[in-house]
């Protein structure tokens, strides 16, 4: 035994000369916060200041955006930190392609990428630090990065429109903008973003929160998808409006909205997998039908 | 009363076959192409598993121990280098070589005793499963119905789904060198395999939740996914899950060392269950060696070589052994 103690001891010595002790102290770190892409090839890293929610920012341009991210970090005095990045905020011109690039160049640049929401938005240097103030508040919609990519030719991006938000339907070769609120909310109960709707809608008249849940039941002729809206708060916001009337709107807005997104090639809403789970494998979806459930 | 000497290992080797789930750098099927495999897979693994068992007993020779312990070696430094590389991706410039080997390679000192493997391995295997509820609860909101994939099964899927699933590792041949074998329950390999393939298929389901059509391509994807998990106590699950990995590869590093120790012993009329503290220092230097020769090649090669190795191995002590069982007719056949 005697022999063994300094064999281990000058093995233990060994090791933790070769481990060394010359990481960088948390301190030392400049915490990324946010990450903002604009449209022409700018980033914007938020960083979060001394003091709780007190954050900067600083602006990076290049050829291309992984040129100009490094030259956001270039111009950090510590060594950027992404462990507690919780925005990305992609350009409101975004479209399919680029958004996949900027998803992966967060996967690859940005490590450690954790959970982080994804937005677009129009914002420039001055008030990118605001937007982020405005976008971390929001639970929902939640547009994690992993959801660029779960579809193999389309994605929805919530689209930050400083009161409400719409959103981007981006496919392959097409991008739609899509403004109104009702059909926002629709599209964020659809694909699994929120199970929540607060909107203003028909023209400022009403407002609605309610919760939101669908169910999707495929058929040979054709697709029932029912949303149901529970514990429903409807306000007219106008003395002309009545509630009955507002609940109609609505309605007709709704279906309106699924009219026309349900139907694209891309099958947004994955209604085909519907109906490969009741008739088998690569089924198409037959005819889709909305349906609206106030309780 | 007497005691029982018999180590009880079932947790530490299930532990270990659940690790290489965990530390997978790809996934390798779609979770209908493996539920539709994973019986077959699961059976022929149990199966071969017991052959090789009952073939190693037939025919001990010392050609047979050597090339085991270096392939249980050869193990060792891949999963070193495995868990390094997978730190080195997940947190550039912060982690070294010799800081994995370190970290990894201490608690074996303390787990050369059997006794300590099987205690700890239950402890780690409830952790696991309590850090797996918190991941399934953390990433829940996360996981749509929507993302499961729905190919037509061809036979290329389904080939796909074989080879990821008919991975040989060590685990399932270790069994064949611990000692007192009547003793233990007469299915313990087919519940290893159908808990390791089990857990394989529905991590993969997991996964394919959570990933969609990006699953094949996503990198490191357990961690992946356990990072965007946040519980209320857990912000970053992360950590939670690192510190499992890592505690998991030295557990199964103690029990490769325990199976070499078996390979490299004296016969003797005791049954000595620990591991001698004087092997260390060789032991340390071996697999720092190796692990520094090894450290710049392509590590899915190196485990692409370490499964045809395996194989190879244990088709060669099949064939002898089934060669000897024939000739001598022994009873142990």
């Amino acid at each position: 035994m005697s022999d063994l103690k300094p064999k281990l001891l000058l093995t233990l010595l060994f090791t933790v000369l070769l481990c060394g002790c010359s990481q960088h102290t948390l301190a030392s770190r400049e915490i990324v916060r946010a990450v903002c892409f604009g449209a022409e090839n700018e980033v914007c890293l938020i960083l979060e200041g001394k003091e709780e929610n007190d954050y900067r920012s600083i602006q990076g341009q290049g050829d291309t955006m992984a040129q100009a991210l490094d030259a956001a970090q270039r111009q950090l005095t510590g060594q950027a930190y992404y462990g507690l990045m919780d925005v990305a905020v992609l350009p409101a011109t975004v479209d399919f392609r680029q958004a996949r690039e900027l998803g992966e160049l967060l996967y690859e640049k940005a490590q450690p990428a954790p959970e982080s929401a994804v937005f677009s938005a129009d914002w420039n240097g001055d008030t990118a630090a605001e937007l982020y103030d405005c976008l971390r508040r929001m639970k929902e919609p939640h547009c994690g990065l992993e959801r660029l990519f779960e579809q193999e030719d389309c994605c929805f991006i919530p689209l930050w429109q400083q009161e409400s938000f719409g959103y981007l339907l981006l496919q392959q070769g097409h991008t739609e903008r899509v403004i109104q609120p009702e059909a926002a909310s629709l599209i964020a109960v659809l694909c699994g973003q929120s199970s929540h709707v607060d909107m203003t809608f028909a023209n400022n008249t009403a407002h609605i929160t309610a919760d939101a849940r669908f169910s999707v039941e495929p058929t040979a002729q054709q697709t029932l998808v029912t949303v149901t809206l529970r514990d429903v708060k409807l306000s007219a916001l106008t003395p002309v409006m009545e509630e009955r009337t507002a609940q109609q709107r609505l309605a007709d807005s709704l279906q309106q909205a699924f009219s026309r997104y349900a139907v694209l090639p891309a099958d947004p809403f994955r209604l085909d997998f519907f109906a490969s789970c009741r008739f088998g494998a690569q089924q198409k979806a037959a005819s889709p039908r909305l349906s609206i459930t106030f309780e | 009363m007497t005691r029982d000497n018999t180590p009880r290992l079932f947790a530490a080797l299930l532990v270990s076959l659940l690790a290489n789930v965990l530390l997978r750098t790809q996934t390798g099927y779609w979770i209908r192409a493996g539920l539709a495999v994973a019986p077959v897979t699961a059976a022929l693994l149990a199966l071969l598993g017991w052959v090789f068992a009952r073939c190693w007993r037939a025919w001990p020779n010392p050609l047979f121990r050597g090339l085991f312990a270096l392939l249980l070696v050869y193990s060792s430094s891949l999963e070193l280098l495995r868990l390094w590389q997978l730190s080195a991706r997940l947190y550039p410039d912060t982690v070294t070589l010799a800081g994995v080997c370190f970290t990894v390679l201490l608690p074996v000192i303390y787990l050369r005793r059997v006794s300590a493997i099987g205690q700890t391995a239950n402890v780690l295997l409830c952790a696991l499963v309590l850090a797996g509820a918190a991941l399934l609860l953390s990433l829940a909101p996360r996981l749509h119905l929507t993302n499961l994939q729905m190919p037509v099964l061809t036979g290329d899927i389904l080939s796909e789904a074989v080879s990821a699933q008919l991975i040989l590792y060590p685990e399932y041949l270790l069994p064949a060198l611990w000692p007192e074998q009547d003793k233990r329950g007469r299915h313990t390999l087919a519940r290893l395999a159908a808990l390791a393939i089990g857990f394989d298929v529905a991590m993969h389901g997991v996964l394919e939740l959570f990933f969609g059509t990006a699953m094949p391509g996503r990198a490191d994807p357990v961690h992946a996914a356990a990072r965007c998990g946040a519980l209320s106590v857990f912000n970053r699950l992360e950590w939670v899950q690192l510190l499992l990995w890592t505690m998991a590869v030295s557990l199964k590093l103690a029990l490769y060392l325990y199976a070499l120790h078996r390979l490299c012993k004296r016969p003797g009329p005791t049954e000595n269950t620990a591991v001698g503290l004087e092997r260390f220092p060789l032991y340390f230097a071996l697999l720092l060696a190796l692990c520094l020769v090894l450290h710049t090649a392509d590590i899915a090669a190196l485990l692409a070589v370490r499964n045809t190795a395996v194989w190879f191995f244990a088709a060669l002590v099949v064939i002898g052994g089934g060669f000897a069982c024939l000739t001598s007719n022994r009873s142990s056949c």
